[in-house]
């Protein structure tokens, strides 16, 4: 905290408006298990100071991996630069809504601490993770396991006197299982990770994990070509998450708003969706992969209602685009670390659950796809269209799921697709990922039940 | 470095590798058609790797830290001997990479960056911004312009001891335009190790206009295309497939459909794709490797034919064939410093030989076809079967010739290798495209023949 308040009193020294300093020490340890080969084992020590300063209503950051007082000045100095010379330039000039400073220490719940753990018990959960797969079945050709695990210590100061000690910790399981017959691939990932110590692979099951992903990669070989064109879509959980996040999280974010980058621009109060979605994004969802009491401002986070029944409700916010759309803050600024400036990110995202069971949304539908999984997507939010690719697919017919589909894509447009959710199950899951913007890459979860879309583009081969 | 080296010896590794790099970056931020940050970033930090002989082979462990003091050095070098240590030995890994002479790569460090102040890079947005704004019709504008210098050293117990520098340049421009209820976007990047505050400008005007010629978009009749792809969507692609598929550590673990096809005709005979770390002013133009192993220019494939894959010293020392010098440290997704990475396998610059004429004239060939300028989802490929379904971005119908209208919502599918067989034709347009940190695709506008494009 010293670093951090140094920083901060150096800055207000130069004539900033504003200033905050994150000093941040992470210790990680990064597995990758290919096959029976550690192919990495990388145990990190990081450590830097992030500085951003406000002057005449411009923006300016520094960071630096290197904590030495010469550094650190040379670093505060060169942001300080840059906010001057921006501020030249600058018609409209940044404000901050007005918060109330805060003091505190926020310790993720820790039974077993990550750094008390020896690196070879580390390993030895890793390779377990990944014989339980290989066992499944003897087409399984390769299993990836990735671990992942940090913990450090965070210091955040603000001019405003707000004063925040951070102890994260948090660790994650992906596990990746191909399997193979004759020149038929299928490959499934599944994940999971909290915030908590080392006692979290306990609750996250990493054998389970991986023996479901083994069944389902064999699964997979069964598949055949999907088809291209129009269906009534059925998505599981991962990807109706996906959506949720991708689509319709991203275009909520409220500096794409401002941009003009959004197709939720100037929609609050208005319908966007069909009365069955609901949507939040929750910084408080319990151990939540994306969950944080504060945001990387200072601000305390909350539960963001996105759209109530169909009706867009709220964006998400960091200080300044809060003053600039006349809202009350909600804690959505985010940075990847101490070398990222803080921008409007989402937390855990999620389509809430609604009253119908799988079956009963498979039992209206007489021809039509079945989506499950995700291995990514991408979306232009100014536009609103969006494309996932699904990891496993299935023909749904006459009510029933029929034959398996191989490389499957679900596209469309954001909005239209909402308006056409007509199902909604009552089979709530959420899971862990990653999300990048910005240049910078946060750890969020996304969530959401099984829900049904009419009229979806599928984009098969 | 030293102490890192020594120190690692002394607590039980055989042999001892640091990776370091030491750099400072620039850059500012265009966001509601304004500069909106400049930022500074200092990144100093060093990877350390250690290999341990035993039971007839050997393992490795690794740490990486950003703090220089000696009680964190200390403590990572144990921490990368225990891994060792504990890690199942490898009777294919045999050393560190040895000793050996290292030619110098010119043209990779251009002094005027070291000199840039963030206000000369916010000159350079302002005009960018003056040049995106012209028509009253362009409603959103967003970029940047970043610059940087760095160092970057490799050092090993066996004499590797090498350094460089070497400079970065570049930025994008995104336009929105809107008119009438419609939206078009448009978009340019330009990245060089060279200042070139000319080139980046001009990417500001070209991206207005495509924002401009994209607005009241019309939906494309689904069928079969020749498709005209640009620079940057053709590097998205092939860094998501391509470009995994000729690493040696997925060949020889059989994750990619390029293994045993050493020899085979993969492509159609136009193609010739080289790796390059030469090239002057490219962002992968590099003397040695992320293991201190010299670079060398190489086919990859050559007249359809492909001659060979990339190799670090691991696979090379597997397959007992020559290092090809592509030890390269960077991840698929995110961001993260090179020096917190172990070494992977990837090229410096690809080069995909250009054909003649310009970018019009190849447009000028296709009689039925779109135009494509960049892909969105190429990152969701299977790199091992080869497939990919791709949503199309910034898309124009192409009859008899002529760009005739904009197109809203197209998709391909399509596997790779399997479509360099359909590559026709390529302009003489050829441009540098960052793949990833030290990596870039330098290649032309191509023409991929009769793709199934769905709307």
């Amino acid at each position: 905290m010293r670093i951090a308040e140094k920083a901060v009193t150096l800055c207000e020294k130069l004539g900033a408006d504003y200033a905050d300093a994150r000093v941040e020490r992470t210790l990680s340890t990064d597995i990758r298990l290919m096959k029976d080969t550690f192919d990495q084992v990388a145990s990190g020590a990081e450590q830097g100071l992030g500085i951003r300063v406000l002057y005449k209503g411009a923006w300016g950051f520094g960071s630096s991996t290197s904590l030495a007082l010469r550094d650190v000045s040379q670093t505060i100095r060169g942001a300080f630069k840059a906010a001057k010379a921006t501020a030249l330039h600058t018609k409209e000039k940044t404000r901050l809504r007005e918060v109330s400073p805060v003091k505190e220490v926020v310790a993720s719940a820790v039974k077993e601490p990550m750094q008390s753990i020896p690196v070879d018990r580390k390993m030895k959960l890793t390779l377990e993770a990944s014989e339980e797969a290989t066992k499944v079945d003897k087409r399984i050709v390769s299993v990836t396991v990735t671990y992942s695990d940090s913990s450090g210590e965070t210091y955040l100061a603000t001019s405003e006197g707000t004063r925040l000690v951070g102890r994260p910790s948090r660790g994650s399981i992906v596990i990746v299982a191909v399997a193979k017959e004759g020149t038929k691939v299928g490959t499934i990932r599944e994940r999971n990770g909290m915030q908590a110590g080392f006692e979290l692979f306990e609750k996250i099951d990493p054998l389970g994990l991986a023996r479901r992903g083994a069944e389902r990669a064999v699964k997979l070989l069964a598949a055949v070509p999907a088809p291209s064109g129009r269906f009534t879509v059925i998505a599981d959980q991962k990807l109706a998450g996906v959506f949720a996040h991708e689509a319709v999280g991203h275009a909520s974010e409220a500096d794409h708003v401002i941009t003009g980058e959004s197709v939720l621009k100037d929609k609050i109060g208005q319908r966007v969706g069909s009365d069955l979605v609901t949507m939040y994004d929750d910084s408080t969802y319990p151990g939540g992969w994306g969950t944080s009491l504060y945001d990387s401002e200072g601000v305390p986070t909350k539960k963001r209602l996105i759209i109530d029944k169909g009706f867009l409700k709220g964006y998400i916010l960091s200080r300044e685009t809060a003053a600039e759309l006349n809202m009350d803050p909600n804690g959505g600024a985010r940075a990847q670390s101490f070398a990222y400036r803080p921008v409007v990110r989402m937390s855990n995202t999620y389509l809430t659950a609604g009253g119908q069971s799988f079956e009963e949304l498979l039992e209206g539908v007489d021809h039509g796809v079945y989506l499950k999984g995700s291995r990514g997507g991408q979306v232009d939010t100014a536009k609103g269209t969006f494309q996932f690719s699904a990891e496993e697919g299935y023909l749904i017919e006459k009510g029933q799921l029929s034959k398996p589909l191989s490389d499957v894509s679900l596209s469309g447009m954001t909005l239209e697709t909402l308006m056409n959710i007509d199902g909604v199950a009552n089979d709530f899951q959420i899971t862990i990922g990653l999300c990048g913007k910005a240049g910078q890459v946060v750890s969020t979860g996304t969530g959401s039940p099984h829900v049904r879309i009419r009229n979806a583009v599928v984009g098969g081969k | 470095m030293d102490y890192a080296l020594r120190r690692s010896i002394k607590v039980g590794a055989s042999q001892a590798e640091v990776f370091a790099i030491d750099e400072v970056g620039m850059n500012i931020v265009i966001e509601k058609k304004q500069v909106k940050i400049g930022q500074v970033k200092r990144d100093r930090g060093m990877g350390i790797r250690v290999l341990v002989k035993k039971d007839g082979g050997a393992s490795t462990g690794f740490s990486y830290v950003t703090d220089f003091s000696r009680n964190t050095v200390t403590e990572a070098v144990e921490k990368a001997v225990t891994t060792a240590k504990v890690k199942r030995a490898d009777k294919d890994l045999k050393s560190f990479e040895e000793k050996a002479k290292v030619r110098k790569v010119a043209d990779i460090f251009d002094k005027r960056i070291p000199r840039t102040d963030p206000s000369d890079l916010i000159e350079i947005g302002t005009s960018m911004l003056e040049e995106a704004c012209k028509d009253p019709r362009v409603s959103a504008v967003s970029g940047s312009v970043h610059a940087g210098f760095g160092e970057v050293s490799v050092a090993n117990s066996l004499g590797v001891s090498g350094s460089y520098r070497s400079t970065g340049f570049g930025g994008h421009m995104y336009v929105v335009a809107e008119s009438g209820g419609s939206l078009g976007v448009g978009w340019e990047t330009h990245s060089s190790s060279n200042y070139e505050s000319q080139k980046l400008v001009a990417t500001a005007g070209y991206a207005a206009e495509t924002a401009l010629k994209q607005l009241n978009p019309r939906t494309l009749e689904p069928g079969t295309y020749d498709v005209v792809v640009d620079q940057d969507g053709l590097a998205d692609l092939f860094m998501n497939t391509l470009v995994q598929q000729v690493r040696a550590d997925l060949v020889q673990r059989n994750q990619s459909p390029l293994t045993g096809k050493i020899g085979s005709e993969i492509a159609s005979e136009n193609v010739t794709l080289m790796d390059d770390p030469t090239v002057p002013k490219a962002l992968g133009s590099k003397p040695f490797d992320s293991e201190g192993c010299p670079t060398n220019s190489r086919p990859i494939v050559e007249k359809g034919v492909l001659r060979t894959i990339l190799h670090n010293s691991y696979t090379a020392h597997k397959e007992g064939v020559k290092n090809t010098g592509n030890s390269m440290r960077y991840i698929m997704f995110g961001t993260r410093s090179e020096y917190a990475l172990e070494p992977i396998i990837g090229p410096h610059n690809l080069v995909l030989k250009p054909g003649k004429g310009r970018r019009e004239d190849l447009i000028r060939e296709v009689k039925s076809g779109i135009l494509v300028r960049g892909f969105i989802g190429a990152h969701t490929s299977n790199v091992q079967s080869g497939d990919f379904s791709l949503a199309l971005d910034c898309v124009f119908k192409i009859e008899n010739g002529d760009l005739t209208f904009p197109v809203k919502h197209a998709m391909i599918g399509g596997n790779m290798p399997g479509i360099l067989r359909q590559i026709r034709l390529a302009a003489g347009n050829s441009k540098q495209v960052t793949m990833g940190p030290g990596m870039t695709l330098i290649s032309p506008t191509i023409l991929i023949e009769k793709l199934t494009v769905a709307a």
